[in-house]
């Protein structure tokens, strides 16, 4: 698009560098030139400036998603969406439909509940409507796939691990859970080549900038590919992600340090599993789970091994994010950080935790001298957090404890905020919506401070706030312009708020109105 | 005599006295051949043969391809002396006995794996695996054949486990760690979750004093267990790991010095010298616990923010004789530490430098790290 220098006029600008606001903005050559309050100095408005009026709408920063998946999430929009079909006819039509023009098809988000078979369709159910192109399903969860007898064919079956389902001839019915279906998911990976990673990672910059993205933190894998395949799009970004006018930040699944080191990356880890996840209740707890006696999820290091690979990573100033959802799996992360403390700068590393729902008061103390940043999901309580959902569920009287946003920040503690996509929509106002909206009302914050999640303190959980994530001077001119003015408006209506225009570098990259 | 090659794994190949004539037959052709040699009997009827391949196909239309094929394997599968491969009559189809062939699938199928002790043996058989039977063959309308091969593979890549199996067993009774430890690997790929595998190369692991590559893997199988299946590893594989953390937390224990230094390889003992610097520079350094008077002299002549009175003159000889007295005192002496000195620029060391770090890794061992 257009690559003149812009100057946006009219505007509400909140520079998100404390209350600093402004009423117009000059970029040159990708940077911020001026900020200005009252009328711009008409000096400025000349042949060669392109003037976008925005009309006393909200000027911000452009946003920072500091948990994001680029290509898998890319690889998925290009997935057939079954989530709304109600029975096997509805299944075969779509996949006669989508045949015609792919030579391999790949759906998801098929939910058994929903449909009237009641049961999600095996390898003869869908050989019926397609027998010469692979099919694959993933179910709703991800822990079912379907494949047609062509699939099983065209992938690499894991014949001799649990999770094989077979029919009384003992031949499999093309239906994969478990271990199976883990490791299946990283051969189908696998049997992607780098052209379609390209193809899935631009199709994730352009969906990121329609949402007034600019700057992501890549945590490129799900799950058990963390050990299995990582690899493969972690080494695809390392190589281009320059390529892409969206600003990545790869964090390398690996606790491999040496491998980070190797790639010349500041930081590891990202989606590195200290527990398991709150729906499949092996978040690891230090109280039962309330709807699983005796279950108090699972920490997936030895507290020998994370402390060691904690120190291997401080000795050589690497930041981490730990991906810890449980108090008891923070509690593991906070006590290596801790013997980690005892030798090294660790707050000057500013490392993560990922998620952090679970964090105690007291934990919220020591997190916060440690210097650690919790880069959090807000759209989580969305999804889980109101009365009678997921958290409630599983947590009963600690319901309440999730996401505690308010007293978090009051102890000192930088919080950054991402969509974790799939699992919510990468639109941060989803994620602003809820740390404002909080579904406990206690654990809300205010609009500056859930704007901060996702803008200047994105930035520095980055280490990127000399060049991004507020408005100032000498700043890259990453920018977004609102459809309204968030300032005037009913805060319970945040989450309709939508990106009119993106600005990366100076370029504008996304119009809606275009 | 003629003698064919016949291979599966992979997709079909067929090498007949080294001729490969593989693109004269079709995939139902293959198919025809896999499924009479799979039969116990290696014959099968006709009817069988249509029912796999051409069960929706009309009568006629289903035995005129199956003419049509057999005829493709006649004539190619040919001995010199005239004989088929295969042997067509009015109801069966069988191999021909007099033919001289090999085919993977067969050796992998009639192995008493079970009873097998030559690891030569187990090896050339893991090596017919090489791909998936009937791999990347395109074949249409024929879904029997289709869950035959699903069958089939199901079947194969278990077989394969145990061949594994059977050459973990025999390579680690035997000693044969280095061979062991690649099976294991390989092994992994398809049974993750297996505890006596675990068990194996963390032996193997004690036994070379590699604590530290033992903690490395129970960590990832501890992992990969917990995560993926939900449970522990078992108490006696808990204990052994005990074994080794004991070890690596002595280890662990040792102190490491970490120096930063600037390399100019057009500078004679530059680096030297800058490694002598950072040294002074760390504060962590009691010279006296190394060096003579005289030698903290002579490096000071060479290194002028030493803490001594430098001479006017000192030959290169006595700088590096001192240097490499000091830097194998700290790494091996009384109050021994792991030294780890990383370049900053990434440059390479200049000659004499060179020479005297070769010299002092060798003294040093892995308490010496140079980056």
């Amino acid at each position: 698009m257009d690559q003149r220098d812009l100057l946006i006029k009219n505007g509400k600008i909140l520079c998100m560098d404390g209350d600093l606001r402004a009423d117009w903005l000059l970029t040159q050559g990708g940077k911020i030139a001026r900020l200005g309050v009252g009328k711009c100095d008409p000096e400025y408005i000349s042949g060669t400036v392109q003037t976008i009026d925005a009309k006393g709408r909200t000027v911000l920063p452009g946003f920072i998603d500091n948990h994001f998946q680029v290509v898998r999430i890319g690889l998925e929009y290009g997935y057939v969406d079954l989530s709304h079909v109600r029975n096997y006819d509805e299944i075969g039509q779509i996949l006669r439909r989508e045949a015609a023009n792919r030579s391999v098809i790949t759906a998801y988000r098929l939910d058994s509940s929903r449909l009237e078979e009641k049961t999600l369709p095996d390898r003869k159910v869908l050989d019926r409507y397609c027998a010469d192109k692979p099919v694959l399903i993933f179910s709703l969860d991800y822990h079912t796939i379907i494949l047609n007898t062509v699939g099983i064919l065209y992938y690499k079956i894991p014949f001799t691990l649990p999770g094989i389902h077979t029919d009384d001839s003992g031949i499999p019915t093309g239906v994969f859970t478990n271990q199976a279906e883990n490791r299946l998911e990283s051969n189908v990976l696998d049997a992607y080549s780098y052209d379609d990673f390209d193809t899935a990672a631009s199709r994730v910059v352009d969906m990121a900038f329609s949402y007034g993205l600019t700057t992501v933190a890549a945590m490129e894998c799900r799950g058990a590919q963390a050990e299995q395949s990582p690899l493969r799009t972690s080494e695809f970004l390392v190589r281009y992600k320059d390529r892409y006018p969206l600003t990545i930040e790869l964090f390398y699944q690996t606790t491999e340090y040496k491998r980070a080191l190797q790639h010349g990356l500041k930081r590891i880890g990202g989606a590195l599993y200290i527990d398991g996840t709150m729906g499949g209740r092996t978040a690891a707890l230090s109280f039962e789970y309330a709807d699983a006696p005796h279950r108090k999820g699972w920490i997936y290091m030895t507290q020998d091994a994370l402390t060691q690979f904690t120190m291997e990573c401080c000795r050589h100033d690497l930041q981490i994010g730990f991906d810890a959802i449980g108090d008891a799996a923070i509690e593991a992360v906070l006590q290596a950080l801790e013997a980690a403390a005892d030798h090294y700068d660790v707050g000057a590393m500013r490392h993560r935790i990922e998620h952090a729902e679970l964090i105690t008061p007291a934990q919220m103390q020591r997190a916060a001298r440690l210097g650690v940043i919790l880069c959090m999901q807000p759209a989580y309580e969305g999804l889980w957090g109101y009365p009678g959902g997921m958290y409630q569920q599983r947590l009963g009287t600690h319901y309440g404890t999730t996401n505690r946003f308010r007293r978090i920040i009051d102890s000192g503690i930088t919080v950054c905020g991402g969509s974790d996509p799939p699992i919510t929509s990468p639109d941060p106002f989803q994620g602003i919506h809820y740390a404002v909206n909080h579904p406990v009302a206690a654990n809300g914050v205010t609009l500056q401070e859930a704007l901060e999640m996702y803008t200047s303190h994105g930035a520095y959980a980055l280490f990127l706030e000399k060049k991004k994530g507020s408005l100032r001077e000498g700043k890259d001119a990453d920018i977004v312009i609102l459809d309204r003015d968030i300032t005037q408006m009913d805060p319970r209506q945040l989450k309709d708020v939508q990106v009119d225009m993106t600005i990366k570098d100076g370029r504008v990259v996304f119009d809606r109105n275009a | 005599m003629s003698m064919l090659y016949i291979t599966f794994m992979g997709g079909p190949r067929f090498l007949l006295d080294g001729l490969d004539v593989s693109d004269q037959l079709s995939g139902k052709a293959a198919a025809i051949i896999a499924l009479v040699l799979m039969k116990e009997t290696r014959q099968m009827r006709r009817s069988d043969i249509i029912s796999f391949l051409w069960s929706e196909s009309s009568d006629d239309a289903a035995k005129y391809n199956l003419r049509f094929n057999l005829w493709q394997i006649k004539k190619t599968l040919v001995q010199a002396d005239g004989e088929s491969f295969l042997l067509v009559s009015k109801d069966l189809i069988r191999v021909n006995p007099s033919f001289s062939f090999l085919c993977d699938i067969s050796e992998i199928e009639q192995a008493q794996l079970e009873a097998m002790d030559s690891i030569a043996e187990l090896k050339r058989l893991l090596s017919l695996f090489r791909g998936d039977f009937f791999e990347n063959c395109s074949l249409h309308n024929c879904e029997n054949f289709l869950e035959y091969i699903i069958q089939r593979r199901y079947y194969l890549e278990n077989r394969k486990l145990v061949v594994y199996h059977r050459l973990i067993r025999l390579t680690y009774e035997n000693a044969l760690d280095d061979d062991c430890l690649q099976f294991m690997s390989a092994c992994e790929e398809i049974d993750p979750y297996n505890e006596d595998i675990a068990r194996i190369r963390l032996e193997i692991l004690i036994r070379r004093s590699a604590w530290r590559d033992a903690a490395q893997y129970y960590q990832t199988f501890y992992s990969r267990l917990v995560r993926d299946v939900g449970a522990e590893p078992s108490p006696e594989l808990q204990e052994l790991s005990r074994q080794f953390h004991l070890q690596k937390t002595k280890d662990a224990e040792e102190r490491v010095l970490r120096l930063e230094v600037c390399t100019i390889p057009s500078l004679p003992g530059g680096w030297m010298s800058q490694v002598l610097k950072a040294l002074c520079q760390s504060g962590k350094i009691t010279w006296s616990d190394y060096l003579t008077e005289q030698q903290l002299s002579d490096l000071a002549y060479f290194q002028p923010i030493l803490p001594a009175q430098a001479p006017a003159s000192v030959p290169m000889v006595r700088i590096a004789e001192a240097f490499m007295d000091l830097i194998t005192g700290l790494c091996t002496g009384k109050r021994a530490c792991r030294l780890e000195i990383h370049s900053l620029n990434g440059a390479p060391l200049d000659a004499l430098s060179q020479d005297v770090a070769e010299v002092l890794q060798k003294k040093c061992g892995h308490k010496l790290v140079i980056l």
